[in-house]
């Protein structure tokens, strides 16, 4: 077999490359209808033919000069790893733009092959692309495809095979008028004289980048040769102050202005023709005339979450009961089927209850993501952060920040991991730190199954409207907590926002039913694995050491008095005895010291000591809290005939009422992130100081709206 | 080996291949900021101002002294939707301050 060939996807944010990367490779990367899904590169493998090829997919990028984290990603890889071929995802239905992109690959001189994607959506929209005529005058192949269903992709990957290893590849030279084609006839020969970086880039091509202002290239060169590099620094500088005061331009945007001319030409070679008039507003455009209209667009938006939510609740609820009713009956099986002893309680008290009180919330969880799914994949997301800009602004953020709270639950269901990486299309460091610090706040998919719980126990009556209030204030106190870092220790100016809207699809039911699948499998899985591995350690930090035996003898003999008594209501005292045991040993357990030893400060928020111990447990992920909970109720329950369920335990539970509930769930929504999220904030912030501040300034926050919540409502008699 | 197209990149911030030459776009006295430019349908760049690192971010974006484009979402002293280059953006009210535009 032959050498694998190195392959990297490259192009335009929401050009279609991660469709193209999951179609080849048949992962099952996590694609959407809005730019900027792909922050990180992923790789994977096919084999075509005879021949392996390694595919590399690049975050989406419009320019190679690099203003964002996500995009210093793409042309790293690009030019330091330098792979055999570049597939360049070229959006069809949107040539113009993207051809931009391809412009600067052909100046960097790498082998490439465009891969036209989207004609299907172009054709629709009346645009015909002469792909033999932009091949023959970009000089490299050009392949129409369409990556949603496969077409072409096999005439791809042929194309790929023929262009790479050891061919020569053409460097493009444009023109960038006069003023800047002098300065570079000046400095590339420098470049080339003293070897600036030439063993990594064409020399024209550090040239322009130079003139461009690029700050990494610049610092790249002045590592090299500092003296070198600030005479170069320093002709560019003339140059901009030439084009300042003679066409109050800055060099890159008259570079760009070559290369749009560049790119125009090209298309006026008879490679574009439109069916339909230039100017046409396309379904799209009209559609968002209404949906983000100032007034009426909030008013679809508030609409479109309480219909999602009153879907969620409405139709997955039979579905939630039967999975109760059949973890009853496993419950109910395992207990007649055993005899006593530790094997019997962890498989109840910490397997049954715990990993099946959070199984028990996958219908809701895979309607939620359904629901999501649908938005995402028709772009209506896009449109809610163009229309959160501005309050996000206001609050200190940015319009790149909406996008990072969406994916970590700003509609109930995300991950904030994901979300916290998702913060590095924003480019002012201090509006990222915010970003980082207060996506956690929202409700991802994990504080969900939580929220749930608590929320049918309390207010069953009203669950969609609980849940959508929750979505308000997990988006209230965050924004209010952006604003209060912004104001102190993340002071700073805030930067424009710029984002290209994608245009409305109708998302597919297979893409539908993949996404929803996707992330409902990842919630089974991770119950099924990390959260049934903290529940039995749980159950066992719960269970263990047990009571010592001087105690247990003072309960057998209460027993036996009782016993003995033949009193008629025995059978009642013997369960309030065995209660009274069960209660003193979770007590005693080392879960239930640190619950007690906790209790001293929790009682002003309203939380006993087994709440404390699911708090904690939550640390590690916030599904345990449910299972926690699920174990530390299920060991202090010991009538034999109970199989009610978690939300009917806690409703019946001395230490529970609505005030209580209403400040477990604030606590629940706003205390330090889990484990795997505070980690992901001291990657992405560089740093662990800012891990920590989220730990302490989230937990701090959410105590103290717990202790007003609850001394409030007991002040006003609702306890 | 190289391939130069230098014959046929001509376009200088003004919007007009026929003229190569490099001149600026001055903006007439009804300029606005895209930012106020509420109903005006299509209009003009003539001119971008701000910060280089924002003046970059919009040249590779295509938005340019001389582009034309539609604005979808009036801005009234607040972002603003526009489609340009086949495209839709949508711009804040701090990058929609920086774009000053003329009706076409």
């Amino acid at each position: 077999m032959n050498d694998p060939i190195q392959i990297a996807l490259a192009g335009n944010p929401n050009s279609g490359k991660t469709t193209l990367f999951n179609h080849l490779t048949g992962a099952r990367q996590h694609v959407g209808n809005y730019p900027g899904v792909t922050v990180d590169k992923k790789e994977g493998t096919l084999t075509h033919g005879n021949c392996p090829i390694n595919i590399v997919d690049l975050p989406g990028t419009y320019s190679l000069t690099a203003y964002s984290v996500e995009e210093l990603v793409a042309r790293d890889y690009l030019v330091n790893e330098r792979p055999d071929v570049v597939v360049n995802i070229v959006d069809a239905s949107n040539l113009e733009r993207n051809l931009y992109l391809t412009c600067q690959f052909l100046e960097l001189g790498v082998p490439m092959v465009i891969a036209l994607n989207m004609v299907d959506v172009a054709e629709k929209r009346g645009i015909r692309i002469n792909t033999k005529t932009l091949s023959s005058l970009l000089g490299v192949p050009v392949i129409p495809i369409v990556a949603r269903t496969g077409k072409g992709v096999e005439a791809l990957l042929e194309s790929v095979e023929s262009v790479s290893p050891g061919q020569e590849h053409l460097e493009i030279l444009l023109r960038y008028g006069s003023d800047i084609d002098q300065t570079l006839n000046t400095i590339v020969p420098l470049i080339k004289e003293n070897n600036l970086l030439t063993d990594l880039y064409p020399a024209r091509w550090t040239g322009l980048k130079i003139l461009e202002n690029d700050e990494q290239i610049i610092d790249k060169v002045m590592l090299t040769d500092r003296s070198m590099g600030q005479q170069l620094v320093d002709r560019g500088e003339k140059l901009t102050q030439h084009l300042q005061s003679t066409v109050d331009a800055y060099p890159e945007a008259v570079i760009a202005d070559h290369r749009y001319g560049f790119i125009k030409s090209i298309l006026r070679q008879g490679v574009m023709t439109l069916t339909f008039d230039e100017d046409r507003l396309y379904t799209s455009d009209k559609i968002d005339k209404v949906v983000t209209n100032r007034v009426v667009g909030p008013l679809i938006m508030a609409a479109i979450l309480l219909g999602l939510y009153s879907f969620t609740f409405n139709y997955s609820t039979f579905l939630v009961d039967w999975l109760d009713a059949f973890f009853a009956l496993v419950s109910e099986v395992v207990d007649s089927s055993m005899s006593e002893g530790p094997l019997k309680s962890m498989l109840i008290s910490g397997v049954i209850d715990g990993v099946g009180g959070v199984l028990g919330f996958v219908p809701i969880i895979m309607f939620m993501f359904f629901g999501i799914a649908v938005l995402e994949d028709s772009g209506y997301l896009a449109r809610v952060a163009f229309m959160m800009d501005r309050i996000f602004h206001f609050f200190g953020l940015h319009g790149s920040s909406v996008m990072p709270f969406i994916v970590s639950g700003g509609i109930a269901g995300g991950c904030a991991v994901p979300g916290v990486m998702a913060t590095r299309t924003l480019r002012s460091p201090k509006e990222r730190i915010a970003t980082l610090l207060t996506v956690p706040f929202m409700n991802c998919g994990a504080k969900l199954p939580v929220l749930t719980l608590i929320i049918s126990a309390f207010f069953s009556a009203h669950q969609a409207r609980y849940m959508f209030l929750a979505t308000v204030a997990a988006w209230l106190v965050a924004l209010l907590a952006a604003k209060f870092l912004r104001m102190t220790v993340l002071k700073g100016e805030s930067t424009p926002f710029v984002m290209e809207l994608p245009p409305y699809r109708f998302p597919t039911l297979r893409g539908l039913f993949i996404h929803t699948w996707e992330r409902t499998w990842q919630y089974i899985k991770k119950a099924g694995t990390v959260i049934l591995g903290i529940s039995i350690l749980l159950w066992a930090m719960m269970t263990y050491p047990g009571l010592p035996e001087d105690r247990t003898a003072e309960f057998d003999t209460k027993r036996e008095q009782i016993t003995a008594s033949s009193s008629p209501d025995s059978k009642e005292q013997l369960l309030q005895i065995d209660a009274l045991q069960a209660e003193t040993a979770l007590r005693n357990s080392y879960a239930g010291r640190i619950g007690i030893g906790l209790e001293s400060i929790s009682q002003f928020a309203g939380f006993d000591w087994r709440t404390n111990i699911a708090l904690v447990g939550g640390f590690a992920a916030k599904e345990v809290i449910v299972s926690t909970l699920g174990t530390a109720y299920s060991l202090g329950e010991v009538d034999p005939e109970s199989t009610t369920s978690l939300s009917a335990r806690l409703a019946k539970d001395k230490n529970w009422n609505p005030v209580v509930a209403l400040s477990v769930l604030a606590f629940i929504m706003f205390y330090a992130p889990c484990f795997v999220t505070v980690v992901a904030i001291a990657k992405e912030a560089g740093t662990w100081k800012w891990a920590f501040f989220s730990m302490g300034f989230n937990t701090i926050l959410a105590f103290t709206m717990s202790v007003g919540i609850f001394q409030i409502g007991t002040l006003l008699g609702f306890a | 080996m190289t391939r130069n197209h230098s014959d046929i990149s001509c376009r200088c911030l003004s919007g007009d291949d026929a003229d190569c030459k490099l001149r600026k776009v001055v903006c007439p006295v009804d300029a606005l900021p895209l930012s106020r430019s509420c109903g005006r349908g299509k209009v003009k760049v003539c001119k971008i101002s701000g910060d280089r690192r924002q003046c970059g971010r919009m040249a590779s974006l295509g938005v340019l002294p001389g582009t034309k484009m539609e604005l979808l979402c009036a801005g009234n002293r607040r972002g603003c939707m526009v489609k340009v280059n086949g495209g839709t953006l949508s711009l804040d009210e701090l990058a929609a301050d920086n774009i000053f535009v003329q009706p076409v």
